[in-house]
């Protein structure tokens, strides 16, 4: 509840540009750890233990809007760049996402940057930070 | 949104994507990747004077050449071997070099090394 009500309100302040355009969750957020669940990420957690890469982007598409589900943090986000970082106990994971208009009209439109007077649809970015542990 | 609208306009949005994105890709093969790459960046947060000497070189044996910097930012210069891998979600197919995956995109005249789509960021070459 508390992630879709955090969805909700990145969606709200994406569209009227008020608050902060810059977020960062960390892993003991609701928002990451709903992520942190998602299709999505378990792809990227997949690629990395099966690879050995520690970075890169994962593309949405239709593969990916599969892959999300009914995850509501995971269908806001679509594509992201990710990267982990092994620990002692298991692998930090960071995701990183910008929320713009070219991304609302799938990379074909434009895009622009936030000023300091509310910027309707200007470029928003969110980091999500998810900790996984060995089992 | 209720779910079953969210739903319904998912469905919507897979049955155009099916239908728009029917074209399968080339196999991506050493051949088609190797080669100079330029740096393309469509962010409005990114200034083109840190990194205008962007380049990335693929070599066909296996090497890579990659330099980052521009005349604002210190230019770094690392080399190492790339290789092509399945990426995820399912289709995708990477150049990793080392252990960083880019998402490959074959398009009529350029062959594309995806870093960013939601702000327009690639490595390019022509096809």
């Amino acid at each position: 509840v508390a992630a879709t009500a955090q969805v909700a309100a990145m969606t709200s302040e994406f569209f009227s540009g008020l608050r902060p355009g810059n977020l960062t969750f960390g892993p003991n957020s609701a928002t990451s750890q709903v992520m942190a669940q998602s299709g999505p990420v378990q792809d990227v957690l997949n690629s990395y233990y099966m690879t050995g890469q520690t970075s890169g982007l994962y593309t949405f598409g239709l593969p990916g809007l599969v892959a999300a589900g009914g995850n509501p943090v995971a269908q806001f986000v679509g594509s992201f760049r990710w990267s982990i970082t092994p620990t002692d106990g298991g692998i930090n994971l960071s995701l990183t996402n910008t929320t713009s208009f070219r991304s609302l009209t799938y990379d074909v439109g434009p895009q622009w940057q936030r000023g300091s007077w509310p910027t309707p649809m200007g470029n928003t970015h969110q980091t999500f930070n998810i900790a996984a542990n060995c089992q | 949104m209720t779910m079953k609208l969210r739903f319904g306009l998912a469905m919507l949005i897979a049955a155009c994507a099916l239908v728009a994105c029917h074209t399968t890709q080339p196999p991506v093969t050493t051949e088609l990747v190797s080669g100079n790459y330029t740096f393309v960046s469509k962010d409005p947060d990114s200034r083109a004077t840190d990194h205008n000497l962007n380049r990335l070189v693929l070599q066909s044996d296996g090497t890579y050449d990659l330099v980052e910097g521009g005349t604002t930012k210190p230019a770094s210069e690392k080399k190492g071997t790339w290789r092509i891998e399945p990426g995820s979600p399912s289709g995708v197919v990477n150049v990793v070099l080392d252990h960083a995956g880019y998402p490959v995109k074959i398009k009529k005249s350029e062959v594309r090394l995806l870093i960013d789509l939601d702000t327009g960021v690639w490595w390019t070459k022509p096809r």
